[in-house]
């Protein structure tokens, strides 16, 4: 375990510094976490979480409102493994999410959706945290490692959404660049190509492109997620031993609200549902205090989103297979304001599963998402 | 600088553009003389993989002396986060190949990838003389 802790405490630096080559890391480039380890122990500020673009990299910073030190106690990081294997058939359609086939001239042609293109885009996460794991009457916190890995196993979108990117798609591809292009630009090295290459991008601006990015940014009308994580917790000065294990799946619907022709769509109705199977090395029992349980949560979330603002409601009810173990609720509004582009707060208040007394006050801010929209749990 | 020898006679010199990339890619490749005045032979992608599939150009004796280019435009602007468009833009890959020359089939590499400031645009070029 002190090989792991070191390995990770070494790896999260690096990985820091590696996301941004070009200087040191930044706020920035953070985002609040939302990796499977934080999921597992409630610690994200929503437990039914939305799914994403996927991402080369994503590092995670929380800080909440009960913690006194003034600095975040909560890191995470994760990867889609696939974006750094090195593969010679990568091409804009697998990124897209757009099936194709190989005409008899060598050209891809669109057939339609490959809803299964999230798979090859399932992430790995570490994480890292402090906080009372334990439901008895002390106070003090563990240190907490835990590890996730997630995938998206269907995403489909609106037929309408489809019709949209694909002819987008096209229409860029049959765009080729002009001879008197390749003529002007082949041949000049360094700054003389930047600046020639510079003044025509300025002068012929790319609008399919920002088209195509603005339709990437719609939401599937149906999504379905698996993911499952592990976590450790520090207890006592040198014994490490698990807390919690868990594999959990949410199915999603994007509705959308805003009128058909608006493209891409900003506004939803958010529908997800939810179920997890956990095994807790310290459940609280009234009769026999810390025990080791296994708990099915089920539960669901929905959420209206308009442009910069969305607000939602999350419940989840959690039953122990002990029946010496009361069933207990999570009950969560969730809020998510974009200050600007790329600036987000995410908050989360309510009441968290255990005692009574147990309240959700979580308060975080994504920064660097470009003109993606911040959603709950993103 | 690349070349590529090309012989002589009626024999067919084929071409074939392969990009690598998550981007939107697009290319063209021609052939032209020394002083860029006149196009031989031009073929271009037609899809957004940026690929151009194996194709003849013309005979030998027509492309002696004479300059491929190839010239690729790729957008990255449907990657939101600006890390993830300089990743992608320092790991997207092209490889040229030419075939049917006394050297047989040769592979090449690109001689400039430049993206421009924010990485949401990339650039990939390559000039190879078609010798004798």
């Amino acid at each position: 375990m002190k090989r792991l802790i070191i390995f990770l405490l070494a790896a999260i630096p690096v990985a820091l510094f590696a996301q941004n080559s070009a200087g040191p890391i930044q706020l920035k480039d953070l985002s609040a976490p939302r990796s499977p380890g934080f999921q597992l122990i409630d610690l994200s500020p929503t437990n039914i979480e939305a799914p994403t673009t996927p991402k080369a990299l994503v590092l995670g910073i929380l800080q909440t409102f009960d913690g006194s030190t003034g600095w975040p106690q909560s890191y995470s990081m994760e990867t889609a493994p696939y974006w750094w294997v090195k593969s010679g058939d990568r091409n804009a359609y697998k990124y897209l999410g757009l099936k194709t086939t190989k005409l008899p001239s060598g050209a891809l042609k669109v057939t339609g959706q490959d809803i299964f293109s999230g798979l090859k885009f399932s992430s790995l996460s570490v994480s890292f945290t402090s906080k009372d794991m334990l439901p008895d009457t002390a106070s003090s916190q563990q240190k907490v490692f835990s590890a996730g890995v997630r995938t998206n196993i269907i995403r489909w979108y609106r037929t309408k959404h489809f019709d949209r990117l694909s002819k987008a798609v096209n229409d860029w591809s049959s765009q080729p660049p002009s001879t008197k292009m390749v003529l002007a630009m082949t041949g000049k090295t360094g700054d003389e190509l930047k600046q020639a290459i510079t003044k025509y991008w300025e002068e012929n601006p790319d609008q399919l492109a920002a088209t195509i990015a603005d339709l990437m940014t719609e939401k599937p009308l149906i999504s379905w997620d698996i993911a499952g994580a592990y976590a450790t917790y520090g207890v006592g000065d040198s014994t490490w031993k698990t807390g919690r294990a868990g594999i959990w799946t949410t199915v999603a619907s994007y509705i959308p609200l805003n009128p058909s022709d608006k493209k891409p769509t900003t506004n939803y109705l958010d529908v997800l549902v939810n179920a997890r199977y956990m095994y807790d090395g310290y459940a609280l029992s009234p009769k026999n205090g810390l025990v080791k349980s296994n708990n099915l949560d089920v539960g669901g979330k929905i959420a209206f989103e308009f442009n910069q603002f969305s607000i939602g409601y999350e419940f989840v009810y959690r039953h122990y297979f002990l029946d010496e173990i009361d069933k207990q609720y999570r009950n969560v509004g969730v809020i998510s304001y974009k200050i600007r582009d790329g600036l987000y707060i995410n908050g989360a208040f309510g009441k968290n599963f255990g005692d009574k007394n147990s309240i959700v006050s979580l308060f975080g801010i994504n920064w660097g998402l470009g003109t993606a929209k911040a959603s709950i749990g993103e | 600088m690349d070349t590529y020898s090309v012989g002589a006679g009626t024999a067919l010199i084929k071409f074939a553009c392969d990009v690598n990339t998550f981007g939107l890619a697009r290319s063209r490749a021609l052939v032209t003389d020394e002083a860029r005045t006149t196009i031989y032979w031009t073929d271009v992608s037609t899809d957004a993989s940026g690929d151009i599939t194996k194709i003849p150009m013309t005979d030998a004796t027509t492309l002696t002396g004479k300059l491929l280019l190839v010239l690729t435009e790729i957008s990255l602007a449907i990657f939101t986060d600006p890390n993830e468009r300089k990743t992608e833009a320092e790991r997207l890959t092209a490889l040229y190949y030419l075939e049917g020359g006394p050297s047989g089939l040769m592979k090449f590499f690109p001689d400039q990838i430049v993206p421009n400031d924010d990485y949401t645009k990339v650039i990939v070029t390559k000039q190879i003389p078609l010798i004798s």
